[in-house]
């Protein structure tokens, strides 16, 4: 089957700097993918690049098989969504909504049922007639999607658009776009530095990083089986420890020795012995009152209140590592003995910076 | 690009030349009149530019003994006599236009703080003050005259400074406004917070800020007194001559008509005006504001 | 002590009124966070603190003394603001100093200072060159830096981590909380960000409309919250509230909806218990649902979810319980792992019954 959207080798330079240097991508009919990474990683040059506000320096970019470069931006049929809400403040909703079908030359009477059903599959009904500059910015973002995509485009862009809406918003936005997005079958190309945004909507995120996307696979995969330190360390939220560690080998086994923890025994792996990191997630952490096997008793610094969870700061070694325990988990303890679930944590090569698959104790990593 | 594309380009080439030929003939003109002979002043068909090139006019401007010397040469045609020479209308000019737009960019600064910071006068003050410059001055030149005279302030200097800085303050006020309207009230607040005063913290945070919008404002007053004739005309009567005053001046009965002398003296009055341009240009910074304010 | 005591405080903009009786106290060396969406008033409360505007009525009293009617620079507070505002024509050392050179502190004195705190934010890099050339991470830093060069009664922060990536917010958190229990400085932390909120502070105030909806430590306000905007702005996901009958049936307080119908005997514990009205809503925390494959005791309840967000460490589901729609989160291997008819179960809890009319809490 065709892809939807194919991104075939793209570079792209401003002056010495290279914004975009070979990046690949595919997007299936229908899909939700997140292109995610820090600012000034390349995305949203690569979004401009496909809207057709930028012309790559090499490469292409093919919609339903055929390249688009030659194409102009209003002809792509590429609806846009990105940040500084791209809603008419002096027309009102109503007209919001239609000008894009008006701009097909779609008829009137066409046009008004079409902007009433659209509006309220949205539940915007209530907002039609109110004037553009009279909402509010979760009211501004919900109508500029519902402008994009009632043209029906053939694909999606989003630019970071919840990054000026309060938190609650963003919620409430990320649950509607997602509901639309299924509704109507809609392929969306969604850029993002949130990577709660990435996991909670997409069907699989490409992570990028200056210019290159190291790593592509649905929220779970790039979660549990991060491909480097960099994706690891950016996936996941109270972000992940990485610990420095010295791994010793007996024969084709290994075993890791950390600040805090000793004989981690960590099954098979291709390392080298000597200095590395190991990766826990603050929910690999065991915290128990009591010590207990493989347990060591690590000071509290700090502890963050969730409600629903708390996160324990505490000292490892010559840092703090994040630990979550539940709320049931008594507070204002000085100190709490530590375990590690092995079998989730990552070891990652102190010099490639890759994480490295083991296959421990029979189960395949 | 397309056929199409090029015939385009050519037709909006062709509209920038055409309109800056009109722009600029004037100053051509000018120019080319001033160093024409006295026959060719006033030629038909005109001549565009004179094959006798002469300094004649300036020196009538600058060199009183040459304007007697023109007059006694004029006798029998006309009976021409040149007034003084031009150095006092200069000097009268550049007194009067520098504090005219030194008063009027101080208290224009001063008034548009006020209105941008603590909203005086409510939302539509600005523009109603800007209302009152718009009726034709001409209208009020009578009872200026009645109110100068009474208050003796007629043909003095303070007077037109005064009559010129009360004209000219409502532009001062609406340029001034929107530069500081760009400087955030949080950097004053962050200095006012952190132990100024209010008017300690608007000179020395927003103050230099707005220093290159202050500038273009003063050389736009400034072009506006260097040039303004009317009340000139009707609130002296000789003992301030400013440089429009010392150019009417050579078309007159006791004068005749000295398209010449005239001409060399406009050029020459352009000077300072460029002068104080190039001076203040590298003051016109834009964009000092960007990346310590976010928005 | 108290670092800081407002009593009655109102403000108005034309029409608008932005703070509507705020009264609180902030004890000192205390981390304060007032929270609440955009235009809730978050700024002006802290602007009137600080002086920058004058309030209508009330009084402002720091560390005791009333300051209601001082200038700014009287006040002894620092306040970063939501945009920054580093001044841009000065260097990062230069920013830095600002307050020092105004107090008109001797040259070496604000250098070792400017040292002290550049060293402590990472921004010694910084100090030669112009706002315009660092990052957005880097502004903030600096700005942070010129609010706690100089000791004050009150550090007010407004928003200072919005504009950052959500990596290096949460990165700058914590060196916030490291930063203000090591000093012991009293610090009033403004954010829409309940997460941040939750995170840093010793307590917290919930502004809504210019009003404080309720003010309280985290577990306090996370377990008892005083009303639905409460409940439903801080936790996340938001507290499912579902309306309900409360109906007697032989003699037993029952919950019945079109999704549920649940026997709650620990109601009658409730003071007001008999003067309950008949129409109420439930409140029912997402991670206090219970979701299973299959009907059973725990999980007696049909519904469908329509919706799982796959948040690696835990998942929510979207789901439907009759005309409610609710969320639940269950951790990311639960068994139920794809969209369809699944069963729930819950136990509403008495503090958490929610009076339809004033919207608030019974208690």
């Amino acid at each position: 089957m065709i892809a939807k959207l194919e991104l075939r080798d793209l570079h792209k330079r401003f002056d010495d700097v290279e914004a975009v240097k070979g990046l690949s991508l595919t997007l299936a009919e229908g899909e939700f993918l997140s292109l995610l990474g820090p600012s000034g990683c390349g995305k949203s040059t690569t979004l401009a690049m496909i809207v057709g506000f930028l012309q790559p320096d090499e490469g292409d970019i093919l919609i339903d098989g055929r390249s688009i470069l030659q194409v102009a931006p209003q002809r792509r049929r590429i609806g846009l969504v990105f940040q500084d809400y791209a809603i008419f403040t002096r027309l009102s909703v109503r007209a919001n909504l239609a000008f894009g079908l008006e701009a097909q030359g779609v008829a009137r009477g066409e046009r008004k049922r079409r902007v009433a059903d659209f509006a309220e599959q949205l539940h915007l009904t209530h907002l039609l007639s109110r004037a553009g500059a009279s909402l509010n910015m979760g009211e501004m973002q919900a109508v500029a999607l519902a402008r994009v995509l009632i043209t029906e485009p053939k694909l999606l862009l989003l630019d970071e658009p919840m990054s000026n809406l309060d938190a609650a918003d963003r919620a409430d936005l990320r649950g509607e776009l997602k509901q639309l997005q299924k509704q109507l079958d809609q392929t969306v190309l969604y850029v993002t530095h949130d990577q709660v945004e990435a996991m909670s909507m997409s069907d699989r995120i490409a992570v990028m990083r200056e210019g290159l996307i190291i790593q592509v696979g649905s929220p779970e995969e790039i979660y549990r089986r991060p491909a480097n330190r960099f994706v690891a360390e950016f996936i996941g939220d109270p972000p992940i420890n990485i610990l420095p560690c010295e791994v010793l080998k007996s024969g084709a086994e290994i075993s890791a020795r950390t600040a805090c923890h000793g004989d981690l025994r960590l099954g098979k792996a291709e390392i080298d012995a000597g200095e590395h990191w190991l990766a826990v997630r603050p929910h690999v952490f065991r915290a128990g009152y009591e010590p207990g096997e493989g347990t060591t008793p690590v000071e509290v610094r700090f502890v963050e209140n969730f409600g629903a969870e708390h996160v324990l700061h505490v000292e490892y070694g010559d840092r703090l590592v994040r630990v979550v325990v539940p709320p049931s988990f008594a507070g204002n303890l000085d100190t709490v003995h530590l375990g590690l679930d092995l079998s989730a944590v990552h070891l990652i090569d102190r010099s490639s910076e890759n994480t490295v698959p083991r296959a421990a104790l029979g189960v395949p990593a | 690009m397309t056929g199409q594309g090029t015939w385009v380009t050519v037709v909006k080439r062709a509209a920038v030349v055409l309109s800056m030929l009109i722009a600029f003939f004037p100053i051509f003109w000018l120019v080319s009149t001033s160093f024409k002979p006295f026959e060719e002043w006033a030629n038909w068909p005109p001549i565009w530019i004179t094959d006798n090139p002469t300094l004649q006019n300036y020196r009538i401007v600058f060199f009183p003994e040459a304007a007697r010397e023109f007059a006694a040469a004029q006798e029998g045609s006309l009976d021409y006599k040149v007034s003084g020479s031009a150095w006092k209308a200069f000097k009268d000019s550049t007194i009067i236009s520098t504090l005219a737009t030194l008063c009027s960019v101080a208290f224009g600064t001063l008034a548009a703080y006020s209105i941008v910071r603590f909203r005086t006068g409510g939302d539509n003050y600005p523009f109603q003050f800007l209302t009152v410059r718009m009726f034709p001055p001409i209208a009020v030149v009578v009872p200026m005259v009645a109110m100068f005279s009474i208050l003796r302030l007629s043909d003095t200097y303070w007077g037109l400074i005064l009559a010129y800085t009360a004209f000219t303050l409502p532009f001062s006020i609406w340029m001034i406004r929107s530069f500081i309207e760009d400087v955030p009230a949080e950097l004053e607040g962050a200095a006012m917070v952190h132990g100024m005063g209010q008017f300690r913290a608007f000179a020395t945070v927003t103050l230099p800020l707005i220093k290159g919008g202050v500038l273009s404002t003063a050389l736009f007053i400034f072009i506006l007194n260097w040039s303004e004739f009317l009340f000139a005309l009707v609130l002296t009567s000789g003992d301030v001559v400013t440089i429009t005053i010392q150019v009417a001046n050579y078309v007159s009965a006791s004068s005749g008509k000295l398209y010449g002398v005239q001409a060399a003296m406009g050029t020459v009055s352009t000077v300072p005006v460029i002068v104080f341009g190039y001076l203040i240009q590298r003051h016109l910074v834009r964009g000092l504001t960007f990346g310590a304010i976010k928005r | 002590m108290t670092a800081l005591a407002l009593h009655g405080l109102c403000k108005s903009f034309e029409q608008v009124l932005a703070l509507d009786d705020v009264t609180c106290e902030v004890a000192d060396s205390e981390f304060f966070c007032v929270v609440g969406p955009t235009n809730a008033g978050k700024s002006t409360l802290l602007k009137t603190i600080a002086g920058l505007h004058k309030p209508d009525a009330g009084r402002i009293d720091i560390c005791g003394r009333d300051v209601t009617a001082e200038q700014p620079k009287d006040r002894r507070v620092s306040l970063l603001f939501q945009n920054i505002a580093l001044f841009p024509t000065l260097t990062g050392y230069e920013n830095i100093a600002f307050p020092l050179r105004t107090a008109k502190v001797p040259e070496t004195e604000v250098a070792t200072r400017v040292q002290e705190v550049a060293a402590l934010l990472k921004v010694e890099h910084l100090l030669a060159r112009l706002p315009k050339t660092f990052s957005g991470g880097e502004q903030q830093r600096v700005a942070i830096g010129r609010a706690i060069v100089q000791a004050s009664d009150l550090l007010m922060l407004d928003e200072p981590l919005t504009n950052l990536d959500a990596r290096i917010r949460i990165a700058l958190r914590i060196e916030f909380k490291k930063l203000q229990k090591e000093s012991g400085q009293s610090v009033i932390y403004v954010t829409h960000d309940q997460v941040e909120a939750m995170s840093l502070s010793d307590r917290i105030a919930v502004l809504h409309q210019g009003r404080f909806q309720q003010i309280g430590t985290p577990d306090g306000i996370y377990h008892r919250p005083a009303n639905r905007f409460v409940a439903r702005f801080i936790g996340t996901p938001p507290m499912n509230l579902m309306e309900a009958e409360l109906i007697s049936q032989a003699d037993d307080p029952v919950l019945v909806a079109s999704g549920f119908r649940l026997a709650v005997p620990a109601l009658r514990g409730l003071a007001c218990y008999d003067s309950l009205p008949r129409r109420l809503a439930v409140g029912v925390r997402p991670e206090e649902v219970r979701v299973g494959p299959s009907e059973s005791e725990k999980t007696p309840l049909a519904g469908e979810v329509f919706w799982i967000e796959r948040l690696g460490s835990k998942s929510v589901l979207d789901a439907r319980l009759g005309d409610a729609t609710i969320k639940a989160v269950v951790g990311p291997d639960h068994v139920v792992s794809r969209e369809g008819p699944a069963w729930f179960g819950f136990d509403p809890k008495p503090h958490y019954l929610l009076d339809l009319q004033s919207e608030e809490f019974f208690r």
